[in-house]
């Protein structure tokens, strides 16, 4: 392991594996990550807020080109996508992948070009999105000309971060690790594939089997695998236990790698598709969700005996609840991709539903337990106030609960409507108290929201410096982390 | 750890292959040797709604498009266009461009989705439909907040979809739909611009190789409350599916090979 030379907590040089001295961590970048990441997820939840307006005939800028809603709903998913969970991922890589390589980044001076260029082009994307440039493709809004921009983005990203661990001479690879390497293979291949090829090449139902790929596999090999390597990390050094079982650990990683890209087409599923690849996608899914199951239970016994941590601890319960709403998402993933529950749920809020339950109540919370967990270490100064953060946690976990269920109940009732050849404006109608609710949640968010923004700046602000009592000196989360030591 | 390293990279890549290859490139292959139809095929059939389009709105569409004459070139700009208008506004998250094979087996003689969207041809999306230069990429869609508009031609009348357009909430008290102001020159909603002509295009263009409704059937319909006004015209049939006299049984898409 690594070995700490100087002691100011910021910025430690240390001996790296090689045997050079070098600053590890670059923590002004992870620092400035998280800072654009809630940035954007800000911004973000307003524009979700505000298309929900939308359902309840309460727009506030009807008429108005630039504010038009099915734009500002382009303008959300993508924000949430690029703006948010690619920076705060980026932001954990800086401060998880040197400490687990024993080795630096390629280059700090690249690692701030890289915050300039991507939130250069998150904003250019966002730009052409409300102007009218936008391309039609699910997460893949982003203007065509943007897409070239992103692409040597990743690649940057990319070749940054590998570097640490392609030098690395330690002797073991640590699971987080196994994630990331494969994330870094899987991004810019899926981006390419899903951006280029429908748009130039592919027309029509050839090309939605590809989009289909691309809307999976941009949840399924990129946000997935970074989340799960942030929560092989944190969990352990959180709760100080190594992790349950590295067996399932195996049986996670490999599971997800082989069957995950299989299941593109149930996106499409009853579509035009040919039937082999919509039945084939659907046995894959299933084969992912126990999968996803099992890891889920791996965290949760990881944590055996520790429960009593998630009192003092708000970003091991941010975690925990990422968990439960991870096992509910499994849960309901057994109905949603059968062909049966297709007939009804397809098209309608149930899917809404998934989204935010995965997109929020799993990611979104893994990192808001990460941003609770670092924001002292990167700054140095204690939070401003813990009563904030629990505000925090208590409206976007309720908010999310309301949010998910209502979803999924309107979703059913709309299905149901919509099968029985009513009227389509009786379901419109019928679904109104449901997106009322739906905006109802949004507040809350949007509240929650902004408690987190208030205390990460008044902490900031307050100068109250942050003691490490636990972690003084070394680097103990990655040797709890591994299980040497623990 | 080179050595580790090396696993997950080839892995990784090995992995997503083998998905694009049996997700993506086989259903691909099913299409193979069938062209792409060109713009230019296209417009060999253009719907009797474009000719209404120019003779309607003279000064307009000479306007857009350089000329009053319902010409094949107007008419591809046109199309251009309104599927333009179509992406940058993504009427695509709200509306789906497809009709669902969905099994039968549920009771009714074809899925609902047939029945709701199909009642005159009663027959799903299928794979030739999109393979063609509007197609890039698709426009599937997989959020229903309003109807589904792969068969939207003729449904309606040219001037149905402007004042629609100008302001949904006008033709459809109960619509969450936003107006398109913009798609107008003037503040009346009377002077549609080159989108908004190019959108009622793209509209009427929708299904036109497939199946046209009876002219402006929906405004024909009696003036209920806007409950009934809406049932959706489908007609069970008199016949039971197999029956003597069934006009369907020849075509059962669901019938013969077909192993769903
Ligand atoms: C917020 C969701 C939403 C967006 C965005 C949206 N629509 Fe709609 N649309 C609806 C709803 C709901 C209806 C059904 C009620 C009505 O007729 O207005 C509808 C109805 C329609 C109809 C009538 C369909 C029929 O069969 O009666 C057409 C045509 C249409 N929309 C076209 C468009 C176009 C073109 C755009 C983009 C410029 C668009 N819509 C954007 C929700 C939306
Ligand atoms: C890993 C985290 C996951 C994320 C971030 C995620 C995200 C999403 C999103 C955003 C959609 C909506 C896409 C759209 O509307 O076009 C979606 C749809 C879907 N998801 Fe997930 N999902 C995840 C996990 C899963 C799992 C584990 C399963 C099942 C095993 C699953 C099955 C589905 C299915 C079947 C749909 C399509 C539903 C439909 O369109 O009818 N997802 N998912
Ligand atoms: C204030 C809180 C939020 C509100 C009110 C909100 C509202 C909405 C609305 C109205 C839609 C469109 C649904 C439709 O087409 O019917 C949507 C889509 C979506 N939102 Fe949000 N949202 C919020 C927060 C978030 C957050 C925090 C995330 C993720 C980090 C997120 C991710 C998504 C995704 C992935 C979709 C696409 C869903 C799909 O296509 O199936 N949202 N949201
Ligand atoms: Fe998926």
């Amino acid at each position: 392991m690594t070995q700490t030379a100087t002691t100011p907590l910021i910025r430690p040089t240390v001996i790296t594996s090689r045997g050079e001295t070098r600053v590890l961590v670059d923590t002004t970048s992870a620092k400035l990550h998280f800072i654009a990441a809630v940035a954007w997820i800000g911004v973000g939840i307003v524009a979700g807020l505000l298309y929900s307006f939308v359902f309840l005939r309460l727009y506030p800028h009807e008429g108005v080109e630039v504010l038009s809603p099915g734009r500002i709903r382009m303008m959300h998913t993508n924000l949430m996508a690029y703006g948010f969970l690619t920076n705060a991922f980026i932001g954990m890589l800086h401060w998880v992948v040197p400490r687990l390589t024993g080795e630096p980044v390629l280059s700090h001076a690249l690692s701030k070009l890289i915050w300039i260029a991507w939130n250069a082009i998150v904003a250019a994307a966002m730009w052409g999105i409300l102007t009218g440039h936008a391309q039609a493709i699910e997460w893949g809004e982003t203007p065509f000309w943007a897409d070239h921009l992103v692409v040597v983005g990743v690649a940057l990203v990319v070749i940054n971060f590998t570097w640490s661990i392609v030098r690395s001479r330690e002797k073991s690879m640590y699971v987080t690790l196994w994630y990331f390497t494969a994330a870094f293979v899987w991004t810019p291949l899926v981006y390419i594939m899903g951006n280029y090829l429908p748009q130039t090449l592919v027309p029509g139902t050839g090309g939605a089997a590809l989009v289909g790929l691309y809307i999976h596999d941009l949840v399924g090999l990129f946000v997935t695998p970074m989340g799960w390597g942030l929560m092989y990390f944190f969990v352990p050094v959180i709760s100080r236990k190594p992790i349950y079982s590295h067996a399932i650990s195996l049986v996670g990683f490999w599971g997800l790698a082989f069957f995950y890209p299989l299941n593109g087409v149930h996106h499409f599923l009853w579509s035009p598709i040919p039937m082999f690849a919509q039945y084939g996608a659907v046995i894959s899914t299933i084969a992912v969700e126990i999968v996803v199951t099992t890891v889920v239970i791996n965290f949760v016994l990881t944590m055996r005996g520790e429960w009593y941590r998630l009192k003092e601890s708000i970003a091991l319960r941010w975690f925990m609840v990422g968990m439960t709403c991870y096992f509910i998402t499994c849960f309901q993933c057994a109905f949603q991709t059968t062909l049966t529950m297709q007939k009804v749920i397809h098209f309608t809020d149930w899917v809404v539903g998934h989204s935010h339950l995965v997109m929020f109540g799993v990611f979104s919370f893994w990192i808001a337990g990460v941003i609770e967990h670092l924001w002292p270490k990167l700054t140095g100064r204690e939070w401003w106030s813990r009563r904030l953060n629990l505000w925090h946690f208590w409206l976007w976990t309720l908010g999310i609960a309301l949010m998910f269920t209502d979803l999924t109940i309107i979703g059913v009732v709309q299905g149901l409507l919509w099968d029985s050849l009513r009227p389509w404006e009786e379901s419109i109608r019928y679904s109104e108290i449901g997106w009322f609710l739906r905006m109802i949640s949004g507040w809350m968010i949007l509240i929650g929201f902004v408690c987190l923004a208030i205390n990460m700046l008044m902490s900031f602000v307050s100068r109250q410096d942050h003691v490490d009592t636990v972690y003084a000196g070394q680097f103990p989360e990655a040797a709890a982390a591994t299980g040497v030591n623990a | 750890m080179e050595r580790f390293n090396f696993i997950f990279i080839v892995a990784g890549i090995l992995f997503f292959t083998l998905a694009f290859v049996i997700m993506g490139a086989l259903p691909l292959a099913q299409y193979q040797g069938i062209d792409v139809v060109s713009m230019d095929q296209i417009a060999t059939n253009i719907p009797y709604q474009f000719d209404e389009l120019a003779r309607d709105y003279p000064e307009a569409f000479e306007k857009a498009f350089g000329t009053t004459e319902p010409t094949a070139d107007a008419f591809k700009e046109a199309l251009e266009t309104g599927r333009q208008a179509y992406i940058a506004e993504a009427c695509w998250h709200c509306h789906t461009q497809q009709i669902r094979r969905i099994d039968p087996n549920d009771g009714t003689e074809v899925g609902h989705d047939v029945s709701r969207w199909a009642p005159d041809t009663r027959l799903e999306s299928e794979a030739d439909e999109y393979h063609n230069a509007m197609n890039y990429p698709h426009l599937f869609g997989t959020r229903r907040v309003g109807p589904d508009l792969i068969r939207s031609s003729g449904r309606h009348s040219n001037d149905w979809h402007l004042a629609h357009l100008w302001n949904p909430r006008e033709t459809s008290p109960y619509s969450v739909m936003p107006p398109y102001t913009w798609f107008f020159d003037d503040d009346q909603g009377k002077v549609p611009n080159k989108r908004g002509l190019g959108m009622v295009t793209y509209l009427q263009w929708l299904g036109s190789w497939h199946t046209q409704f009876a002219p402006s059937q929906y405004e024909d319909l009696p003036q209920l409350p806007f409950d009934e006004s809406w049932y959706p015209p489908y007609v069970p049939p008199e016949t039971q599916p197999g029956e003597e006299g069934d006009p369907y049984a020849e075509e059962d898409p669901y019938g013969g090979e077909e192993d769903y």
